[in-house]
């Protein structure tokens, strides 16, 4: 027992000496990596000056000059299309993941909590959800509310749902047998309580490492939902219509489906980078192990185990 | 029971010559906060045929040495001086292949736990077979599965032929570390490493495997190194015994001479503040204030100081030296306790409670809290499909009475039902049929309001600290939370409630602010216990209140209990698996057995004298400190293991380990009948006095 305590704290410890400098660094970089892509979000025109839609004289510009990317077949710049097109792309799969978060948590939590025959009602119509195609459920919804981004955050957060209710219900269900949880059952505290002020707050390791993982696939939905045509419409910019659109001239003009598909790469990593460090700055097994050391050597000898 | 299981036939131990040698060992773990020495100095050796016990509370470094042996260390842990030697060959300086080969074969080693010792995938066969077979290339699967079997047969395991198709999980604890045991003898190791081998099985089975240790060293000539920290278990097994404390050995002596007189200050107040059977319960226990040092940069000096009442200035500044008194009996400490002092209660380090602060003994004869043939039954699942589901029944027609202001144990082994009991008592469970009673109303089915309202009059202390406060709170939102839950109180009462609170378990008020994971284990449960009060209940059922911590802070936490109960006139239901532990603290015990509580009486009458022959066997179960009681107590205890209480034998359940049983007891019930007095026990055949059975 103390020998395992011992060897992970060590572990834990070298991790921590290694990267505590690093830390700081990683998390400075972290900020403004998703302030960037906050901006992106909200104010694109802070990072381009030409106007996505502007046709120059010059179409098929190579990449360099007045162009930093490019131009394509109207001579529109190509760089400005990728800056523009961040924002359906970003919208659609933030919202999407964002809709499915809240529905997933909240079937998740229904079902964890629920007796039994409630719980197996919502769980198997979770499995059905769970089956369906994530492009199956786009192309209906599309067909029946239109092609948009509207649609686009819709299809994801339905599609995304099931995958957020079976591992917080899973988490529920394990969180319910511990102690604390059943301590406060003793104390007569109600259900909602409980689910709010025990089972939440330790559910958002679990969460946040969902979100993270489940908004790069959802960039890559919503832009293959585009590259088929299905989310923004043609001449507005989006990362997959212009990857569609460039793809038929790859050998004459790379540059014309290669950045969009950079920036659809780096947006991915980015989701799931920004997942693993927030999940450093919150998890309480991590933060534990670090605690514990920093106690070894401070607080637990000043802290007296027997009052004089 | 194989033909050779009597370790009467085989002679005294023999001691060989000597097999390991650790010269001034040195340890080093590197963390960010400076290096940490687990081991820092130890010299000691084993011989053929020999039980050296290291003994020591966590933390002192008593694994890490085993450890060292087997040059199997923690990541960022090194051997950085002193020499371990075995049969000749320098373990400290030896390459990897050639550690291999002598791991599992010259040297052995048995963990704690046998579940995760042992890869729950594979048939018990298949790794006894595999663990041969690296040893000795070469072997076919039929001499290696005939190996298998005969080492099975030798730790006497039951039936081993068929042992060796079942998986881990089809064994109970105690088998499960017999296979442990027989995958360490497989290769006839010289040297057998044995690290807490019995601290997670139940104390009928524990004296069964170290019977079975000590058998098997005298037979196949082993040393071994008996890791624990029970000083019980030291006494009664081994032959030398080293006592660690902060990387070091502070004292090492024979074991008889060790018991009969400590020199070491640690060794002394180790000693005394265990909860032994013969203990006055009117004493406190003596607790070592503080807590074990962090083996960070420690300047030269005596590890135990700054927690040693004896402790001057010498103590500080320089190492001990370590000083033989006698033949093999060392100890390094400036001022040993004395031998030869006619007053020795002036050296003793207990303190005898104040009077305001021992709860009056007995409780005031109102009964409080009542159980009326509770029941507990749960439905599980049939591994063959199709066929009805099974009835587990953990608690079968359990009647007692709680009286206030008392302190009532309920002993039992794992499986008796005694955890059931406590959680019904708080409303954890509701019983499958009968009810509790509280000041005669039934409280066993009630809404969510009832469920506040009980809440307010009985709390339960669990038994994992750690896991029972939500690790996303601070320790002042912890407390409060039975309030805020209840929504009483304004802001301000809360704070003033935590703060009294805290101040009455003996924390710093600055303990508010943090997170339970930053507390050691005493101090956790110091944290539980304050939250267990905040709503002033009359009862607090505490489960295993001191089972995971260690000796010293064992005794803070129960002098802590008694003058808690004496400030807010509590009544106790504790729950263990300790009978010494319940004998010191508690008025009354009741003994369970498989669901059924089987005597029930006051404590010095149920120790001194069990009804019951389940109790008596419990009692001879306990290992006890006192190294001459050892031969006198062999073979006293229990054997077999506990039924299955899927389908519990007809009659009486002890039935089918019971030294006395008869036809009747297989027949017919027998119920909880009152014999003399207030000590009650449900036999066919009760024990008298004299431990024989009454005709």
């Amino acid at each position: 027992m103390s020998t395992l305590a011992i060897a992970r704290a060590a572990r834990a410890a070298r991790r921590s000496t290694r990267s505590r400098y690093g830390r700081t660094v990683t998390s400075v970089l972290m900020v403004i990596i998703l302030l960037v892509f906050l901006l992106l979000l909200v104010h694109p025109g802070l990072f381009a000056h030409t106007s996505p839609l502007d046709n120059s004289d010059d179409s098929l510009a190579a990449p360099g000059g007045s162009h930093l990317f490019g131009t394509d077949q109207l001579g529109r710049d190509i760089y400005s299309r990728v800056i523009y097109g961040a924002r359906p792309v970003l919208a659609a799969s933030l919202g999407g993941v964002l809709l499915a978060m809240l529905a997933g948590v909240a079937i998740g939590l229904i079902g964890g909590t629920a007796p039994r025959l409630i719980r197996g009602v919502v769980m198997r119509i979770v499995d059905v959800l769970l089956a369906l195609p994530v492009l199956l459920i786009a192309l209906i919804l599309i067909a029946t509310i239109g092609a948009g981004v509207k649609s686009i955050i819709l299809a994801l957060g339905v599609a995304y749902t099931p995958g957020f209710a079976r591992v917080v219900e899973a988490s529920v269900r394990k969180l319910r047998s511990i102690e604390y949880v059943q301590a406060a059952k003793m104390f007569g505290s109600s259900g909602l309580r409980t689910a709010v002020r025990h089972l939440l707050p330790n559910l958002v390791t679990e969460v946040v490492v969902m979100v993270s993982s489940a908004v790069g696939w959802a960039v890559l939905t919503a832009t293959t939902l585009s590259f088929l045509g299905l989310g923004v419409q043609l001449p507005n910019p989006d990362w997959g219509s212009d990857l569609a659109a460039g793809a038929t001239s790859l050998s004459t003009a790379w540059w014309l489906s290669t950045f969009p598909g950079i920036a659809i790469t780096v947006t991915i990593l980015v989701a799931n980078f920004a997942g693993d460090w927030v999940m450093t700055l919150i998890d309480p097994s991590g933060r534990r192990a670090w605690t514990r050391f920093r106690a070894l050597g401070g607080l637990r000898t000043s802290l007296p185990e027997e009052k004089a | 029971m194989t033909a050779t299981s009597s370790a009467a036939a085989t002679p005294t131990t023999q001691y060989g010559e000597t097999v390991l040698s650790i010269r001034d060992l040195q340890v080093e773990i590197r963390t960010p906060n400076g290096v940490v020495r687990p081991v820092d100095g130890v010299t000691f050796s084993v011989r053929a045929g020999e039980t050296v016990g290291i003994v020591g509370e966590s933390g002192s470094g008593k694994t890490m040495t085993g450890m060292s042996v087997l040059q199997l260390l923690p990541a960022g842990g090194s051997i950085v001086g002193g020499s371990i030697e075995f049969d000749g060959h320098e373990l400290t300086t030896m390459s990897l292949s050639a550690l291999r080969r002598l791991r599992g074969n010259d040297i052995a080693a048995v963990f704690q736990d046998p579940m995760t010792s042992l890869n729950p995938t594979r048939t018990i066969g298949s790794q006894l077979r595999e663990a041969y077979r690296i040893h000795r290339p070469g072997t076919s699967i039929a001499e290696a599965n005939r190996r298998a079997e005969e080492v099975l047969s030798l730790v006497r395991m039951p039936r081993p032929k068929e042992r060796l198709k079942d998986y881990p999980h089809q064994l109970s604890g105690g088998m499960r570390q017999r296979a442990m045991i027989a995958i360490a003898l497989l290769c006839e190791p010289r040297l057998l490493i044995a690290d807490e081998p019995t601290t997670a099985l139940d104390v009928s089975i524990q004296a069964q495997i170290l019977e079975l240790l000590d058998d098997l060293k005298a037979r196949l000539g082993m040393g071994i190194i008996l890791v624990t920290h029970d000083l019980g278990v030291i006494a009664g097994h081994a032959d030398k015994v080293a006592v660690m404390y902060g990387g070091r050995i502070v004292e090492e002596a024979p074991t008889a001479e060790l018991f009969a007189s400590p020199r070491h200050r640690y060794t002394q107040a180790l000693f005394e503040s265990m909860p032994t059977m013969e203990l006055d319960s009117g004493r406190a226990l003596a607790s070592i204030p503080g807590l074990p040092p962090q083996l960070i940069d420690l300047p030269p000096m005596c590890r135990f100081a700054p927690r040693c009442r004896f402790a001057s200035e010498d103590c500080r500044t320089e190492n001990p030296e370590a000083v033989e008194v006698a033949p093999g009996h060392t100890h390094s400490c400036f001022h040993p306790k004395p031998t030869d002092i006619a007053d020795a209660e002036d050296e003793h380090l207990y303190t005898v409670l104040a009077a305001e602060d021992l709860p009056t003994r007995g409780g005031t004869g109102r009964t409080l809290v009542t159980l009326d043939a509770i029941e507990k039954q749960y439905r599980i699942k049939n591994p063959s499909a199709f066929k009805p589901r099974r009835i587990l029944h953990a608690v079968s027609q359990v009647s007692l009475d709680v009286i206030e202001g008392e302190t009532l144990g309920i002993v039992g082994e794992s499986g008796s039902g005694k955890t059931t009991v406590g959680r019904m008592l708080v409303g954890l469970e509701t019983p499958t049929s009968g009810a509790v009673r509280f000041d005669g109303r039934d409280i066993s089915r009630l809404s969510r309001a009832g469920q506040q309202s009980r809440s307010g009059n009985l709390q339960l202390m669990f038994q994992d600290s750690a896991a029972a406060l939500d690790p996303r709170m601070n320790v002042a939102d912890l407390i409060t939370e039975p309030l805020a839950a209840q929504h009483l109180g304004s802001r301000s009462e809360r704070r003033a409630k935590v703060m009294e609170l805290i101040d009455a378990v003996g924390l710093p008020r600055t303990a508010a602010q943090r997170r339970a994971y930053e507390f050691s284990g005493g101090q956790r449960q110091r944290i539980a216990m304050a939250r267990a009060l905040v709503l002033r209940p009359k009862v607090v059922v505490a489960d295993e209140p001191v089972s995971a911590l260690d000796v010293s802070i064992q005794a803070q936490i129960l002098n802590l209990m008694r003058s808690l109960q004496a400030k807010y006139s509590l009544t106790y239901v504790v729950i263990s698996h300790d009978l010494s532990l319940l004998r010191y603290l508690s008025d009354r015990i009741g003994v369970m057995y498989l669901g059924k509580l089987v005597e029930l009486g006051p404590s010095a009458g149920v120790y001194a004298a069990p009804r019951h022959p389940y109790t008596a066997g419990l009692i001879a179960s306990v290992p006890i400190p006192d190294p001459g009681l050892r031969e006198h107590k062999q073979k006293a205890g229990l054997t077999g293991e506990i039924a299955s209480a899927i389908d519990p034998p007809s009659g009486c359940r002890f039935r089918t380990r019971c030294p006395l049983a008869t036809d009747l007891c297989a027949t017919e019930e027998p119920a909880l009948v009152l014999r003399d007095g207030p000590h009650a026990v449900a036999c066919h055949y009760p024990l008298t006095t004299d431990g024989a059975a009454r005709e």
